[in-house]
């Protein structure tokens, strides 16, 4: 595309009443220069004209308008879901012991056991079972912006719900299916089914309210486009200066630790340009920080006064931009793997505040078989 | 956009009064926004009938739609469940390009047309400056709102630019706007797909027939070759390699003096616009921006104000 | 109308019936002609007179109304269209006519357009000349004095053609000129082809224009008329209302006020109407407005500058620019260029050279373009600070 030469058409020009119109095209050019190029601010604008720059479009995006979010916001959404469905719980716990004749010992339990979880509990849980998001459809050979999509689902399903009112196992598969069908991979839910050994029954089954807690909103703005736009823009920046099969390697080694970036709240904080560039800043800082600088750094050297104004439009502030990445870098290097023995205490839990006949019940089974360890209730609970 | 979770708010919100279409995955009302009394239509996506969950035209209907807001690209205003149903709230828009070209009582001119082309491609151009293909362009998915503004509109065949190694399906697109690499069935195509359909439908508006009319696939490969040449592989590299190609009838291509006679009313800028879009060679195409940069648009008459454009009674 | 002058200049000069001098610039739209009257100098030596008999076979007009008189530009002598078939089927003959030495070919013999064989003549050589000494005022800079020569001279060979005076010296010119400046003539043979479809065009404008007039005009009318019946009916409905609730609430007030309250009642649905002033009507006084800047109807040159500014003032009272995106791209400069032979990209360049890809007019640019788009859209947007 000619996007640096809004003349093309004028140049095509080739009849031979060509020279004759050389007039015309000239005021023609200016004209169309007007809109694409030249940003004269007192200049008349048509009915409805609007600019927009790519950063303009990337804020009418729904992952802009829906999903980004500052930290202390990402912070307040969560607690406020979390806060939600402690309610009912608690409220369901209150009627469960006013309903229930209860021995001291059985209070006792409740008391420690079926609590409610906390935000911070909340996330490890969707934390991993986001991991798990990620392992289920790289066995499925599913590509890599699939892969990407689900987990993006999966982690915007829970900060809508809480993992107290939907079970985070029940939603793996319907969000890798609900990734495939979003990014146009259709597989029929059977043979989902079957792969996944899962049932179209349990698929399908909240695929509804996964929609609704998306936002109806599907399109992602992965970084791996951008990852690719920079594997290129480096290579002009730094020609001659770079090699270009470690070039390559930075590439695929990038690749895959972007797909790690997505399972942290880096998503929600910054835009996939600037993930991109954490990430590249986190496999060869001196490479990037040396790319960012040719690129951004002399936007202000410029003797012409009009010029500096116009570029400034669109330019780069290097300062800024640093502290943004390193920061995102931050994010991104703090994510914690979650262990399956934690996941299972928390989950757990989750469990018996949801359910605290389970608890007595084998509160009562245990005094019965006295000396039995908590390995059957921890069974029972996964089969259910 | 803000969207309903309470599913008795929404139904209160927006109420269909009159059925006006039924398809295959979806009923058309027409409806009213309570809170302001602005008209709208409601997609009401039956999603009962499919197996596979949410159907596939209605995820791109939506996936799409919630990106784009541009003045010439259908508007959704909110999306609501009700009943296990999905309903799309759209802009109301209570005509298309396809009843004004059919109905004989309105006369329109060459600026009427420049108005439309100016307005559809900007919509297109917004499709592709977001990457996104339309894929089902005719006049029928052009719908005008009462001010005469054209929106594109159908996204159910739309999808992603893909990544370049990813097959596309080549069976899309209505086929009388059909671009030749599809009729060949090549599965990397471009967004040039969509600017030949623009082209037949320019064409189609200047003639007020269609340009193209194909009896079935293979009759739009004659139809289509017989009136603009049948490629060779001088002017589009590899056209014959398509396992199509050799059971083609070789076609010369129009000369200027055909063109024009068949396209009376075109000025040669006109012509020359028209040609740039109904390029064989989808490399060699014009893409949307070099349309929009065209001399069509910047030449006497200048495009209709489009409130001024006559619409069906 | 200026616009009538101009349009018949262009016809005119290019079919080159007349010559002339322009005697003034475009403005107001003052080109003039002088149409050169051609004189019968010559003596083309009549056998008959009578115009309606072929000299030869003195077939009669009036006895076979279907004879077709031809002549030969080599002397302009009219023969019937049976004679030319007798005499020059088996190839080139001399003229039939008395001390015409001519010798003529039947492929050069033409219907006769005008009835003085002298204009037809004239109009020949005319056709002749101007094909190609085809030069216009834009040839020589707007010149207006250097053109003016240039038609006199063009003018001078005309004459000496039409009458015989130095017809080889002549001749020779014609071909020198011809000869010297054969690109010139052939793109202006092109650039007049082009201005006449370019005139055709803007009568096909001003058709529409007109038709569009008289629609808009027919449904002005139609409106007047329901508007008035409406205000009567609504008078009357208004006046009847007022009767009864007035004789109802004040019965003693009640003539004096039914004579102020009809006035009032007349007025306010009068206004109404006038409030009714039709979208017809606002759009033919656009319209009009329109045509007034015009310039396929007020100037006679489409192709100038001045045009493209008054187009722009048709988008609104003052200079707005067309604007085809309406601001629906990025600034320049934009943050990336394009490079692509820097590019070492090992997996497109092989897809690149796939017969599949190739054919299917699959594009690298538009994938460079996709993914440097993708790596700077939203790199300015700071979300903290934002949201």
């Amino acid at each position: 595309m000619s996007d640096t030469s809004p003349l093309v058409v004028t140049s095509k020009e080739n009849t031979p009443a060509a020279s004759q119109k050389s007039k015309i095209d000239a005021a023609g050019t200016e004209v169309v220069a007007t809109d694409g190029t030249t940003e004269s601010e007192d200049s008349n604008k048509p009915l409805n004209y609007n600019r927009i720059t790519d950063d303009e479009l990337y804020r009418h995006s729904s992952q802009y308008r829906f999903w980004s979010f500052s930290k202390e916001h990402l912070r307040e959404k969560r607690d406020m879901t979390n806060k939600l469905a402690v309610e009912t719980i608690e409220k369901d716990l209150f009627d469960f012991k006013a309903l229930n004749d209860l021995t001291p010992e059985e209070l006792n339990a409740l008391d420690t056991k079926a609590v409610p979880l906390t935000t911070e509990e909340e996330l490890k849980l969707i934390d991993f079972y986001a991991k798990k998001v990620q392992v289920i459809s790289q066995h499925l050979n599913l590509p890599t912006e699939i892969i990407a999509t689900s987990i993006s689902f999966f982690r915007k399903f829970f900060l809508e719900n809480s993992v107290m009112q939907f079970d985070p196992k029940n939603l793996v598969h319907t969000t890798v299916f609900l990734a495939c069908k979003a990014e146009n991979y259709f597989i029929s839910v059977d043979s989902f089914a079957k792969k996944a050994k899962s049932t179209r029954e349990s698929i399908l089954k909240y695929e509804f309210k996964l929609l609704e807690s998306l936002k109806f909103t599907l399109l992602i703005h992965h970084p791996y486009k951008p990852l690719h736009g920079f594997f290129l823009d480096i290579q002009n920046i730094l020609h001659g200066k770079v090699d270009l099969n470690y070039m390559g390697q930075i590439y695929d080694r990038t690749k895959k630790k972007i797909t790690q970036a997505l399972l942290t709240d880096a998503v929600y904080l910054y835009t996939p340009p600037q993930i991109t560039l954490a990430v590249l800043l986190i496999e060869d800082e001196p490479l990037i920080t040396k790319y960012l600088e040719l690129k951004f750094a002399d936007n202000d050297n410029d003797d012409n006064g009009n010029e500096v104004k116009r570029k400034k439009k669109n330019s780069i502030d290097l300062t800024v931009l640093l502290s943004v990445i390193k920061e995102c870098k931050d994010v991104i290097e703090n994510l914690q793997t979650v262990s399956t023995e934690d996941a299972r205490k928390i989950a757990a839990k989750n469990y018996f505040c949801q359910n605290p006949k389970a608890l007595i019940q084998n509160l009562k089974r245990k005094q019965q078989q006295a000396g039995s360890s908590t390995e059957p209730e921890q069974k029972k609970q996964r089969t259910e | 956009m803000s969207t309903a979770n309470n599913t008795p708010i929404a139904k209160v919100e927006y109420t269909k009064e009159k059925k006006v279409g039924e398809g295959t995955y979806a009923v058309v009302y027409l409806g009213t926004k309570q809170s302001t009394g602005r008209q709208i239509a409601v997609k009401e996506i039956k999603t009962s009938e499919f197996k596979d969950g949410l159907d596939m035209s209605a995820i791109r209907e939506v996936k799409y739609l919630q990106e784009m807001q541009h003045d010439n690209v259908i508007e959704l205003i909110d999306i609501f469940m009700a009943y296990d149903n999905l309903n799309l709230v759209l802009e109301f828009l209570p005509t298309d390009l396809e009843v004004i070209i059919k109905d004989k009582s309105i006369l329109f001119t060459p600026a009427d047309i420049k108005s439309w082309m100016l307005m559809t491609l900007r919509g297109v151009h917004h499709c592709h400056r977001n990457f996104i293909l339309h894929r089902d362009l005719k006049p029928n998915n052009l719908l005008v709102s009462p001010d005469g503004i054209i929106k594109v509109a159908d996204f159910g065949l739309a999808r992603a630019i893909p990544a370049p190694h990813e097959n596309l399906t080549s069976n899309v697109v209505t086929r009388w706007y059909r671009a030749p690499e599809l009729l060949f069935g090549a599965r990397h195509y471009t967004s040039a797909i969509d600017i030949w359909s623009v082209g037949v439908i320019f064409a189609e508006l200047m003639l007020r027939i269609p340009y193209l009319p194909g009896q079935n696939d293979v009759d739009q490969m004659e139809v289509t070759f017989r009136a603009l040449g049948t490629p060779t592989d001088k002017d589009w590299p590899e056209v014959s390699s398509f396992n199509s190609y050799n059971k083609l009838q070789i076609y010369p291509p129009p000369s200027t003096f055909e063109l024009r006679k068949r396209f009376i009313a075109a000025s040669e800028n006109a012509l020359k616009f028209m040609s740039g879009m109904l390029t064989m060679n989808p490399v060699k195409r014009w893409s949307a921006i070099e349309c929009l940069e065209s001399e069509y648009f910047q030449e006497m008459p200048p495009p209709t104000n489009p409130s001024e454009i006559p619409l069906p009674k | 109308m200026s616009m009538m002058t101009a349009a018949n200049t262009t016809i005119l000069s290019a079919t080159g019936v007349s010559g002339g001098v322009v005697s003034a610039p475009t403005t107001g739209g003052g080109t003039t002609t002088t149409s050169s009257t051609s004189t019968n100098a010559i003596d083309y030596d009549y056998e008959d007179s009578n115009k309606d008999m072929c000299p030869i076979c003195k077939t009669d007009r009036y006895l076979s109304p279907d004879v077709k008189f031809l002549v030969n530009p080599e002397c302009y002598h009219k023969i019937c269209e049976s004679c030319v078939d007798r005499i020059f089927s088996l190839g080139p003959a001399q003229c039939p006519y008395k001390r015409c030495d001519k010798i003529l070919r039947k492929n050069k013999f033409k219907t006769q357009i005008f009835d003085d064989v002298g204009v037809e003549k004239e109009v020949d050589i005319r056709k002749r000349v101007f094909g190609v000494f085809n030069k216009d005022l834009n040839d020589f800079d707007g010149d207006l004095k250097k053109f003016n020569e240039y038609l006199e001279h063009v003018e001078e060979i005309v004459y000496k053609l039409d009458h015989g005076i130095d017809v080889e010296e002549t001749e020779r010119q014609l071909k020198d000129y011809e000869e010297l400046n054969k690109q010139l003539i052939l793109s202006n043979i092109e650039r007049n082809k082009k201005e006449f479809e370019n005139f055709e065009e803007r009568e096909k404008f001003q058709k529409e224009m007109r038709l569009k007039k008289r629609m808009l005009e027919r449904q002005i009318e139609e409106e007047d008329k329901s508007n008035k019946e409406w205000a009567k009916r609504e008078i009357i409905n208004r006046l009847a209302a007022a009767s009864t609730s007035g004789s109802l609430s004040s019965a003693s007030s009640a003539s004096t006020s039914i004579v102020d309250n009809t006035q009032d009642v007349i007025e306010s649905v009068k206004s109404t109407v006038k409030l009714k002033k039709s979208s017809a009507r606002r759009k033919l006084d656009e319209l009009n407005r329109f045509l007034q800047d015009n310039p396929y109807f007020s100037s006679s040159n489409p192709n100038s500058t001045q045009n493209t500014l008054l187009y722009q003032q048709q988008h609104g009272g003052s200079v707005i620019p067309f604007t085809p995106f309406n601001g629906d791209r990025d600034i320049e400069p934009r943050r990336f260029t394009i490079e692509e032979e820097l590019y070492d990209d090992p997996f497109l360049k092989d897809l690149q050279n796939k017969k599949e890809f190739i054919a299917s007019g699959f594009r690298t640019d538009y994938v460079y373009e996709r993914v440097l788009t993708e790596a700077f859209m939203g790199l300015g947007c700071v979300i903290s600070e934002e949201l």
